[in-house]
């Protein structure tokens, strides 16, 4: 939360494929995006390890909870 | 009943009393009594038995109106009627004393003036005595008590407030005094327990009950307070401390001797004992990186005391100092010191004179102080020489070196060694040794040193040090960068714990510290694999050495017989090489290791040195180091579970602290690895780990490891498998892709060409995380770091409600 995503890197993904620019502060923004939907990808992996009975998150929960996840948050 | 009648009608009677009397303004208390008198008489129509009760009151009234303001009805209560006249200041009051609300006011000022907590008592206990009366004035009390209280001024309020306050503090003395009388009497505990419940229900008792309760509560709380937490605490201290220095003691008696005798070479500076402690410290990497943050000050300090020389010495001065603390061990403190500086300016005139002036030069160049450093690696070599208490076979062969080379780089490599040999006083020693001396006759001296720093570092590894010597030579150009700076920085290590925590502490800081290291110093640092980063270092340096040279055969075996004519001529190559293999190895390593690097190396001017280095590599190896980067990235990830918690702080921490010693040395340094470069292209050293990362470069750009993981286990909240990372990554990956899909439809629907923050908030706005409840400033408050989200609400700051004028 107190940490600094790397703007630059960020910035990078957003244009990779086009031209478009990206606004002064936009890229904040699109952490902030990261941010939610990877507190979202938590917490519902956390949720599927528990129905394993495991404290730990395991590679498969995260998996079987992002393609649901990605299907939901497509805007 | 009759009373209850009379009391209903009284309190009516007085209501209305009240009221009537309200509108009147206060007069003398005699023309408001006899009116008021007059009125009550006139009133009797309205109920003759309340208006005979309270022609009664009055007449009482009157006649301790002179006295005071309580009426004789509550002469139980008025307990303190003298007291009266000064209460008695509000005029309003005393015209009123004769009527229901005045006797009420009376009371309430009796009250104040009466026991602490009284004030309801005498209330209570008027009314009890008289019922009649009492009734009335209860009631009246309880109907006019209020408006009395209400209608008087605050101070009879306050009043009882103070009292009570009063009555509290002396009640918590009492408790004190109780608490520590009751500790010895637990008994009274249960009772005054009862007594609290008992009391707190009386407000008669208040008094006694609060006092009752202080001493049982405050037995308690203070049986509680004093019984428990001071012993307890003082017990978890002691307890803690003990612990504390007994876990300290547990390093290992070796490296406690060793440090030892490098604080004896190193008397003048305190900060050697840190050193001491610090390689004392062999337990955890983490100690050996205090003892490299510690040597880092220690070295600044040295400088300082011993020679001014600047920060940029580090490297040199980092050999010397080793070298001073292995003839400290030897010989004596006090005679190194001033031999080193001596010695220091007769190298640095040999130096100058030298052909080798020029690489030496570069060498200062690349160190803030060289000629410092450079007098300094002589001289040490001197005073190592001096004393042979070292080992003897070092200190000859820095002799020879000495007298061969004549260069510090050569004596600093002699030093290193011999430190390396002093400290490790094994195996290392003998290899050392050897290594030592084929290195010293080889090309360069420093990277001999550098080596053979690497090998004692490895002297806890045997192995670590075969590594280096193959990994040197497999490694190229690039690596030969890199080794230099790796092997300066090992020289300048610590020999024993500071070499092998750099290379555990470079390994975290590559795993872990290489997205945030790479963040910053892109091209600094090639990341070269953990275990690699130091060995290959050294196999640069040596590759490097080999191919400047074409002296790969010394490297490995010719070593030895190389002798005097062959230092000089690899002097200047090797000065050359060195440096920027110094730098090189700066980069590759600092990027990632900086932190555990300098910090073993315990000598800020190594890190300069190493900065400096690093720098010139950055800006010379850039192209170089991109590729490296990507390796540095995967070693980042290989080692990022290894040593995360380490790494990562250390990379934080350090590498601040690193790259501003770096700046200093950039300027200068940027020279040298050009030519070094050059050099170094003709060795092809092994590519064969860069390759790999190279090709990796590209694929791993989504986040930073450390970031995201960091990020997730904090969102999880439980544990989380460290494997989970590159799935993560393909998740976001395609997340991203669609992300900026979106938005680029957005934008374009808006007929704009820049994606714009509002995109965004539509984004969000469709994705489900904000509603019309949860608006988008939260988000971004709850999630970002302050710096932020200043950015993108114009007046946010840590929750200041401040209503942005403009939104961007």
């Amino acid at each position: 939360m107190s940490k600094k995503a790397p703007r630059a890197a960020l910035k990078l993904h957003m244009k990779k494929n086009t031209n478009i620019r990206i606004g002064k502060n936009a890229d904040l923004m699109a952490q902030l995006n990261i941010l939610v939907v990877l507190h979202r990808l938590a917490e519902e992996s956390r949720v599927k390890a528990f129905e394993e009975k495991s404290a730990t998150i395991k590679v498969h929960h995260v998996r079987a909870v992002a393609k649901k996840l990605l299907k939901s948050t497509r805007g | 009943m009759d009373s209850t009648e009379d009391d209903i009608s009284a309190r009516v009677l007085l209501r209305r009393v009240l009221h009537t009397e309200l509108p009147r303004s206060p007069v003398t208390r005699s023309a408001t009594i006899v009116r008021r008198s007059m009125r009550l008489k006139n009133t009797p129509g309205l109920e003759s038995p309340g208006s005979a009760l309270r022609h009664r009151l009055k007449k009482k009234l009157h006649e301790s109106a002179s006295l005071s303001p309580l009426p004789s009805p509550k002469r139980p209560r008025s307990t303190v009627p003298n007291t009266n006249p000064p209460v008695t200041v509000p005029s309003p009051v005393y015209d009123e004393d004769m009527t229901t609300r005045g006797l009420l006011r009376g009371i309430i000022q009796m009250e104040t003036e009466a026991s602490l907590l009284m004030s309801g008592q005498p209330a209570l206990q008027a009314s009890e005595p008289n019922p009649a009366e009492a009734s009335m004035s209860s009631a009246g009390e309880r109907t006019e008590g209020l408006s009395g209280v209400e209608l008087s001024d605050l101070t009879l309020n306050t009043e009882p407030l103070t009292h009570v306050v009063r009555g509290l503090s002396r009640r918590k003395l009492q408790r004190a005094f109780s608490a520590s009388a009751f500790e010895k009497q637990l008994d009274q505990l249960p009772e005054d327990v009862s007594h609290v419940s008992h009391k707190g229900d009386i407000s008669e008792e208040k008094a006694d009950a609060s006092q009752d309760l202080d001493w049982s509560s405050g037995s308690k709380s203070g049986l509680n307070l004093t019984l428990k937490t001071p012993f307890v605490e003082k017990r978890i201290e002691r307890v803690g401390l003990q612990r504390k220095v007994s876990n300290r003691r547990l390093p290992s008696v070796d490296a406690f001797d060793e440090a030892v005798q490098r604080c004896l070479e190193q008397g003048p500076s305190q900060d050697h004992s840190v050193f001491q402690d610090g390689k004392t410290l062999e337990d955890s990497s983490w100690q050996k990186f205090t003892l490299c943050l510690n040597d880092v000050t220690e070295l600044y300090v040295q400088p300082k005391k011993d020679d001014t020389v600047g920060p940029s010495a580090e490297m040199e001065r980092d050999a010397e100092y080793e070298r001073e603390h292995e003839l400290e061990r030897a010989s004596e403190i006090p005679d190194s010191g001033p031999l080193i500086q001596g010695g220091k300016d007769h190298e640095l005139e040999s130096q100058d004179d030298d052909e080798e002036d020029v690489v030496p030069s570069s060498q200062e160049d690349v160190f803030l102080s060289p000629e410092d450093d450079i007098v300094l690696a002589p001289t040490q070599a001197m005073t190592e020489s001096l004393p042979e208490s070292c080992d003897v076979e070092l200190q000859d062969r820095e002799f020879v070196e000495e007298v061969e080379i004549g260069n510090v780089v050569e004596i600093e490599d002699q030093k290193v060694v011999e430190i390396e040999d002093d400290s490790i006083e094994d195996e290392n020693v003998v290899e050392d040794e050897d290594e030592n001396v084929v290195e010293d006759e080889d090309e360069n001296v420093v990277e001999d040193k550098d080596e053979n720093v690497e090998e004692i570092e490895d002297e806890n590894v045997e192995e670590i040090e075969d590594e280096e010597v193959e990994e040197v030579q497999d490694e190229n150009v690039e690596e030969i960068e890199d080794e230099e700076v790796v092997e300066a920085k090992h020289r300048t290590e610590n020999p024993d714990t500071s070499q092998y925590l750099e290379r555990i502490t470079r390994r975290a800081h590559r795993s872990e510290g290489g997205g945030s290291v790479l963040g910053i110093p892109a091209a600094t640092r090639v990341t070269k694999s953990f275990g690699a980063g130091l060995n290959p270092r050294e196999k640069d340096l040596l590759d490097f050495i080999d191919g400047n040279r074409d002296l790969q055969d010394f490297s490995d075996e010719e070593r030895e017989p190389l002798g005097s004519p062959e230092f000089p001529q690899l002097h200047p190559a090797a000065e050359l090489s060195t440096p920027e293999q110094r730098s090189q190895q700066h980069e590759a390593s600092l990027a990632e290791e900086d932190v555990p690097e300098l910090e073993e190396d315990d000598d800020a001017p190594e890190e300069l040195n190493q900065s400096e280095e690093e720098e010139e590599l950055m800006d010379s190896g850039s192209a170089s180091q991109s590729p490296e980067l990507p390796q540095e990235e995967e070693e980042e990830e290989e080692e990022d579970d290894d040593d995360d918690a380490l790494s990562a702080e250390l990379s934080m921490k350090t590498p601040a602290f690193v790259r501003q010693k770096r700046v200093f040395t950039s300027s200068i340094a940027q020279a040298m690895p050009t030519v070094l470069k050059e050099v170094n292209a003709g060795p092809a050293t092994q590519v064969a780990k860069r390759a790999p990362r190279q090709k990796r470069q590209t694929g791993v750009d989504v986040l930073p490891k450390s970031y995201v993981m960091s990020m997730f286990k904090h969102f999880a909240k439980t544990r989380v498998a460290s494997d989970i990372y590159p799935a993560i990554n393909e998740i976001l990956k395609k997340y991203f892709e669609r992300l900026a899909d979106d938005l680029e439809a957005y934008t374009t629907h808006a007929k704009r060409k820049t994606i714009e923050v509002e995109d965004f908030e539509l984004l969000m706005r469709r994705q489900g995380f904000v509603t019309d409840s949860t608006p988008v400033n939260i988000l971004i408050e709850k999630y970002l770091p302050l710096e932020y989200r200043k950015l993108l609400i114009p007046v946010a700051s840590s929750g200041n409600k401040v209503i942005p004028k403009q939104r961007r």
